[in-house]
């Protein structure tokens, strides 16, 4: 039993830390409009950028972690520019950004992976001022994502915030406005890939390890975790809400791989599959149910 | 509705969870839970290896021993996700094979002693403070190229092909492992002054090996060698395939016996299960004989390197063995 609470406290803890990356995956896919997979090379760009940073200088954490978010949104302003400016497909230039960025990793971290045992993390940091290590985690955990939430909240209330916004839902009628829908995709990319850079940097200190290719197959999980957290909320929901619910889809999806590991009624190579099934069954029920209810809508 | 089916699927898994957790009450011993990074033969071997060992000198002393064995299936995240449950777990002991499984267990674990295989330096990966006194609750049996044994498969190669002057070196670039192999087989190359030139052929992806195999110019390169690499070592059928398929098949030598087994021709090799049965060892020291983990240092595999010949792979690709070569298997 304490076995299993223990288990269900350490996957919703893993699944606040990845909450970053729904939510980064919300803002380009949802809010947007975007399919954007630079995700997975900007994930392992901040974890990257952070174990470089904890392994081989003695610069504060704080700005190891502000500087993963910078060097983030310069990936996904990379996705951006190719997408606007030279008209690559949104799909093609993530793809091309993010496998360009699998060799700059390599390159930043001087090797193919880069171990963070035993070094100052911020969860050490937590642990030398006598909080458990699960706690210590947790604290992080919540700590960032409450920002991150918060900070986008108030982000999508300003005009520019409105303004990609109204990019995701229609892009012609925004140019007929007078917005410069460029700028917007562009900023939006940016914001993602920050969030999902500054995820990956957390991950790597909790995984305790950097790898050029921890991010592979990263994206689907934060989809799964985006596609059961708006499986929860309700059309009325206010925005904060709905990006909190985003955060706990993380935490369901963790929830559920770690009952997974920790049981074994199935494989560990089944988990992809069962990805997959979440995110079909989460997609495919509104769909199903719809004749039912179209007054609303 | 929707929200309903979601609850439904959590309140099953939650019932089944309870359901699960009431059987498995049979008493053992002793109890280990092992994490594998991802299934393939040489961690497979590493991990029977250790059970059967284990077993065998538990039993020996009429005591009984269960495995708890989880498989991350290549992913670090559940690396992690496992860790965590070890932590808590009722076990004495985690066996954890391969770098980044044995980093996971060693970030989350403190409480239990860890014995890891598969890791090619400990160092370097922080798990010891020191190979001699390791410090921590962490020890175990490297897996790093012993010198002794790269050398002997650079000579090996020399004696395949005579008069070679550059060999083809094959390689997932995003492994560590390989990357420090490919520095191992350089710095082998000029200390023994063998007159090889290594030419990288990097992969990055499984789908990338048939092209990398087909662009090795046989005119310059007279071998290939590969290292034991998780990506090359998945995908050795696949070397083998293009390798056939080429106008002039090369002769393969693999530094580890899986991957020559289904793709080389020769090598000395290095028993991932006999790397196991050492772990074992060093565990029933542990478990048993109150050796202290964080003095207990970390070992190098102690089998000689065998030398092992593929005559199938070599009937295949059309490659006759010199005799000299197989004068050295007796």
């Amino acid at each position: 039993m304490a076995a299993l609470i223990h288990t269900l406290f350490a996957g919703a803890n893993q699944g606040m830390l990845w909450g970053l990356f729904a939510l980064g995956v919300f803002i380009s896919f949802r809010i947007l409009n975007f399919p954007d997979l630079t995700v997975e090379g900007s994930f392992t760009l901040g974890a990257s950028v952070m174990a470089v940073f904890i392994a081989k200088t003695a610069l504060g954490l704080v700005t190891a972690c502000v500087l993963s978010l910078m060097i983030g949104a310069l990936a996904g302003l990379a996705t951006g520019l190719l997408n606007t400016k030279l008209k690559i497909p949104p799909i093609l230039a993530g793809i091309l950004v993010m496998i360009g960025l699998y060799s700059i990793n390599i390159r930043i971290m001087g090797g193919a992976n880069l171990s963070l045992l035993r070094k100052d993390t911020l969860i050490s940091f937590f642990m030398d001022k006598g909080i458990a290590y699960n706690f210590s985690i947790f604290i992080i955990a919540i700590l960032f994502t409450s920002i991150a939430v918060a900070a986008l909240y108030w982000f999508f209330g300003t005009e520019i915030g409105c303004a990609i916004r109204a990019t995701g839902d229609n892009e012609k009628m925004c140019r007929a406005q007078g917005i410069n829908t460029d700028n917007t995709k562009i900023l939006a990319l940016m914001i993602s890939n920050a969030l999902v850079a500054l995820c990956g940097a957390l991950v790597a200190q909790h995984q305790a390890n950097s790898n050029a290719t921890m991010g592979s197959g990263s994206i689907v999980i934060g989809l799964a975790s985006v596609i059961i957290g708006e499986a929860f909320t309700g059309q009325k929901f206010p925005f904060w809400l709905k990006l909190t619910f985003i955060v706990l889809g993380s935490v369901v999806y963790r929830l559920i791989i770690s009952l997974v590991l920790l049981f074994n009624f199935l494989e560990a190579s089944d988990i992809k599959l069962l990805t997959a099934l979440i995110v079909i069954i989460a997609l495919g029920i509104p769909h199903l149910k719809k004749p039912k209810k179209l007054k609303g809508v | 509705m929707r929200k309903k089916i979601f609850i439904l699927v959590l309140i099953t898994i939650v019932v089944s969870v309870f359901v699960f957790t009431g059987c498995n009450k049979e008493h053992y011993d002793y109890s280990i839970d092992v994490l594998q990074l991802v299934t393939h033969p040489a961690l497979d071997d590493a991990y029977l290896g250790f059970k059967d060992e284990l077993t065998a000198l538990l039993n020996a002393d009429g005591k009984t021993v269960a495995f708890n064995v989880k498989n991350a299936e290549g992913d670090e995240e559940n690396c992690t996700t496992i860790s965590e449950q070890f932590k808590v777990s009722d076990s004495d002991m985690v066996y954890a094979i391969a770098t980044p499984a044995a980093i996971a267990a060693a970030g989350a674990i403190t409480e239990k002693p860890i014995i890891f295989a598969a890791v090619t330096d400990a160092e370097v990966a922080n798990l010891v403070d020191t190979n001699e006194v390791p410090k921590y609750n962490v020890s175990g049996v490297s897996d790093d190229l012993a010198p002794i044994q790269v050398k002997k498969q650079l000579e090996l190669i020399k004696l395949l092909v005579p008069g070679i002057t550059k060999i083809a070196f094959v390689y997932n670039s995003g492994e560590p492992n390989s990357v420090a192999q490919l520095a191992t087989v350089r710095a082998k190359i000029d200390e023994f002054e063998m007159g090889l030139t290594v030419v990288e052929k990097a992969i990055t992806d499984q789908n990338e090996i048939a092209g990398q195999i087909n662009s090795i110019d046989a005119s310059e390169i007279g071998a290939i060698y590969l290292p034991t690499d998780n990506m090359i070592a998945n995908a050795a059928e696949a070397v083998h395939v293009a390798n056939k398929a080429r106008t002039t098949p090369l002769p393969i030598v693999a530094a580890e016996t899986g991957i020559n087994d289904s793709c080389g021709i020769a090598t000395y090799g290095l028993s991932y299960y006999e790397m196991g049965k050492q772990a074992a060892r060093m565990a029933y020291r542990v478990l048993v004989e109150g050796a202290d983990i964080s003095t207990t240092p970390v070992e190098w595999s102690e089998k000689n390197p065998v030398l092992s010949i593929n005559q199938t792979v070599a009937d295949e690709i059309g490659f006759e063995i010199p005799q000299t070569v197989l004068d050295l298997a007796d």
